[in-house]
């Protein structure tokens, strides 16, 4: 296995310019009937984008270069709205205890879900409110116990000093935009953001939603994707996602080679429309079950 | 396996392609055995991290990549270079006789001893 920086920085480029285009026909489209639909294409790659790099470099695997691919990683997880550490260490600790209840941290709210819960997620609720929830507590030092089991004591201060970098550089931009009287960054960054976010908690919700608890088989308690190119552009092909659990040092270029590999040992993949519908499936099911036991 | 004192014979240097790292386990214990750029040499094979064995890792370079969450060690001094591997990683010092290598399980600062 060899890794790359010539692979990834010709898809970074070429995302870049797809969204660049998209952007386009979303300014250009401002005051028009094609208003809508252009806000939701640009958002929703430009979301998707920002949290699957942000996933993807903090596994380091992207670029060859370590300092490349650590830029990245601050940048994306910027925009993303979580702090690098704390993106790094609750992410290791998803991988050890993928879908394991009370361990898996990444899991964002109690086992077994709710209908409630689901409708917090895929509206962005519960990925905004935790994003300030953990901004505010973490510039002020104070950590929940869930985020103290998975993270060393030693890398406590760096976190608590990385998340007032962060604020800063947040608080900047909007005093920025005050003072010069702009609203760039609502038209060109908030609003396409959270226009977009949930077909990115769309992709991130498929993951592992309603897949098995407690087991130690990824391939019962992660779901891939059907591959579509085009996603996989602004995925960086994470579609992959039982792959990448069972071999997360494989980059995701070579991640179409894996799944070469191991396709006839891994379930059906689904669409994305699939396996959202899948999901509240499981959950209906699972629901009524429920009911008919009480 | 041979040991002369405390050193402990542990391959020749050929077994270990370049940019690569092999396990070794003796007493109880697994080491990760190195031919990185720099040189042979021999870290504990567990990541101070997780507990993933390094010997299943990338090499690159002089760096060490943990196959299970990438946290990254600096492979001569043992030092953490990535998270989330944040703590250092016990480093053995290693001798070169022809082409027979030997590691000391009394672990030091990792220096190539050839």
């Amino acid at each position: 296995m060899r890794r790359s920086n010539a692979v990834p920085l010709r898809r970074l480029a070429l995302g870049l310019i797809a969204l660049g285009f998209f952007g386009y026909l979303y300014t250009s489209a401002i005051g028009s009937r094609w208003f809508l639909p252009a806000l939701f294409l640009f958002g929703s790659t430009l979301s998707l984008t920002v949290y699957s790099l942000s996933h993807e470099c903090s596994h380091g695997t992207v670029f060859r270069s370590h300092w490349l691919n650590e830029t990245i990683f601050w940048l994306t997880s910027l925009l993303f709205g979580q702090e690098v550490l704390y993106r790094r260490y609750s992410h290791a600790a998803h991988h050890t205890h993928t879908m394991f209840v009370g361990y898996d941290a990444q899991l964002p709210f109690p086992q077994p879900a709710k209908l409630k819960a689901y409708l917090l997620w895929y509206t962005g609720i519960i990925y905004h409110s935790q994003f300030l929830r953990i901004l505010f507590l973490h510039s002020l030092g104070r950590f929940s116990d869930k985020t103290r089991s998975f993270t060393p004591p030693e890398e406590l201060p760096r976190m608590i000093r990385n998340t007032r970098l962060f604020v800063v550089i947040y608080g900047a931009a909007a005093v920025v935009s005050w003072y010069f009287s702009t609203s760039v960054l609502l038209w060109i960054w908030l609003l396409p953001k959270l226009a977009g976010d949930p077909v990115m908690l769309a992709y991130a919700g498929s993951q592992h939603f309603e897949k098995e608890e407690n087991t130690t088989d990824l391939r019962r308690s992660t779901r891939s994707l059907r591959p579509n190119w085009l996603v996989d552009l602004f995925y960086w092909n994470m579609s992959f996602h039982i792959e990448h659990h069972l071999y997360p040092t494989v980059p995701f270029f070579a991640l179409p080679k894996l799944n070469a590999l191991l396709r006839d040992h891994l379930p059906e993949p689904m669409g994305i429309l699939s396996a959202t519908g899948n999901i509240f499936h499981q959950w209906w099911v699972r629901t009524c079950r429920q009911q008919v036991a009480d | 396996m041979e040991t002369t004192n405390d050193w402990i014979r542990v391959c020749t240097t050929t077994d270990i392609d370049s940019e690569d790292v092999l396990r070794f386990d003796f007493a109880g214990r697994a080491y990760a055995i190195f031919n990185a750029k720099s040189g042979f040499y021999a870290t504990a094979d567990l990541c101070t991290h997780g507990g993933a064995h390094l010997s299943d890792g990338l090499v690159m370079g002089d760096i060490i990549e943990c196959p299970l969450h990438q946290g990254r060690f600096h492979i001569p001094t043992g030092q953490a270079k990535s998270p989330p591997a944040c703590r250092k990683l016990r480093t053995y010092p290693i001798r070169i006789e022809g082409n027979e290598l030997y590691m000391s399980i009394d672990p030091q600062d990792g220096k190539h001893e050839s």
